[in-house]
């Protein structure tokens, strides 16, 4: 079905259009959520608190077809709210449990490829958070400009720049 | 360019390698069931307690609820408001309000008859409770309700302190500056529905209007204008507002500023 048609049964109460639409954006949600708060526990709060309001709002929706970066919107307001931000840390349980889940590395291409992954990612969460965001909007939702200025309530002019300055960091920090 | 897309292309893999692993839960999803029902159960409930409530009294409770409609947002955590008390004033004597100010904690500017010819009729402290998201009890406080009447026609001057700041997402009618005071007014339309009610599709189209607001609660249909008057003063939050009033936006920015103006 389509999201806008899952989205109008929402607004009319319906149980099935929410999980629908759930199982489309629970790991995605999730994974944002720890891009931008940096460990686990505050991903699931962040995720269980996303969807909870989506529920219980989303009748606010003005526009069905804008329902993923309305969601963004909710989830990016919530992360900078859990107030733990600063903890970057990951502990070593969570660390062990995701490099489980993770395929085997074998070939030494395999390897440098993920020690760049690894180095491109310390970039990204030394940014601070504001640069963060829209990184991880950007490439990891794949939103557009446009589509991270609504979420974020700022100008697409800001975003841009914020994406600019983001990159140069980046590539300062990778040179060094 | 080519450059910019390929950093951009290593970053996205980056960041797909860093979540790799990563997903939602079975019991992430118990909890977020666990808190919708709970969100229905409090629904329901609270729309059962409005049910029998007189239009009077839900005109009462909308105007308590502006402060957190989607006309407003709260920058705190308040998701909805619940009001406690009667219609009915306690003191219908202009010469009492000294007692119902002694009940709310503070004094407050009003006016005992406006020169467009409302007048007093009485007034009443009703208790304002937040609510959570989860409909969890935030914080309790007293509101002052003044009635002012002119040929069978209502308006309510809501006073309440300034617990959380409220933004208020709807552009104004009109914006008019007394003193270093700014005063808004606002129109609104209302239609005022029964619990059971099924949105029609004119309904659900009126309902995307920042200014166009269905309300559960009443015994029959009835849609209803408003026009609605906001002001803060030290600390307190001034809410004038009438329903199908024969009155402009300028008029009840007048009877604001007799307000404010008031000794």
């Amino acid at each position: 079905m389509k999201e806008e048609n899952l989205v109008a049964q929402l607004k009319e109460g319906s149980r099935e259009a929410f999980d629908e639409l759930y199982e489309t954006y629970k790991d995605m949600a999730m994974r944002t959520a720890y891009l931008i708060t940096g460990n686990m526990t505050d991903s699931e709060d962040v995720t269980q608190e996303t969807f909870v309001k989506v529920w219980l709002h989303i009748r606010e929706l003005k526009n069905d077809a804008g329902f993923k970066p309305w969601m963004m919107q909710i989830l990016v307001r919530t992360a900078y709210r859990t107030g733990r931000m600063s903890k970057r840390e990951i502990p070593d349980d969570e660390a062990a449990i995701r490099m489980e889940n993770r395929t085997d590395i074998s070939s030494l291409d395999r390897m440098i490829q993920q020690e760049e992954a690894e180095r491109i990612s310390m970039a990204v969460k030394a940014l601070p958070v504001k640069l963060r965001t829209v990184v991880v909007m950007h490439y990891y939702n794949l939103l557009s400009v446009k589509e991270i200025a609504q979420a974020l309530g700022i100008m697409e002019g800001t975003v841009k720049s914020r994406l600019h300055t983001a990159r140069k960091r980046m590539q300062r920090m990778l040179v060094n | 360019m080519r450059a910019e897309q390929d950093f951009g292309s290593r970053i996205k893999e980056a960041l797909e390698k860093e979540c790799d692993g990563i997903s939602a839960s079975e019991q992430l999803k118990c909890r977020i069931d666990e808190m919708i029902c709970s969100s229905i159960c409090a629904k329901s409930s609270a729309e059962m307690e409005v049910k029998h409530m007189s239009m009077k009294k839900i005109v009462v409770l909308v105007a308590a609820c502006l402060l957190v409609s989607g006309i407003t947002v709260v920058a705190g955590k308040t998701a909805r408001i619940g009001v406690q008390g009667s219609a009915a004033p306690e003191y219908t004597d202009y010469a009492e309000l000294g007692k119902a100010e002694e009940k709310l904690g503070y004094t407050v500017d009003s006016v005992e008859q406006f020169t467009n010819g409302y007048s007093f009729a009485g007034v009443r402290i009703n208790e304002l409770k937040a609510y959570g998201e989860e409909n969890n009890e935030l914080y309790t406080i007293p509101a002052m309700q003044i009635t002012y009447t002119k040929d069978g026609k209502d308006m309510g001057l809501y006073i309440q302190q300034r617990v959380e700041e409220v933004v208020i997402a709807k552009q104004p009618n009109a914006v008019r500056t007394c003193g270093d005071i700014s005063v808004r007014v606002d129109e609104y339309t209302y239609k005022f529905v029964p619990a059971s009610y099924e949105l029609t599709e004119e309904d659900k189209v009126n309902e995307q209007k920042d200014d166009y607001f269905i309300s559960y609660g009443s015994d029959d249909i009835e849609i209803r204008k408003a026009v609605d008057v906001r002001w803060e003063k030290d600390g307190l939050y001034y809410e004038l507002i009438g329903f199908d009033l024969d009155m402009d936006g300028e008029e009840a920015l007048d009877m604001a500023e007799e307000i404010l103006s008031a000794d």
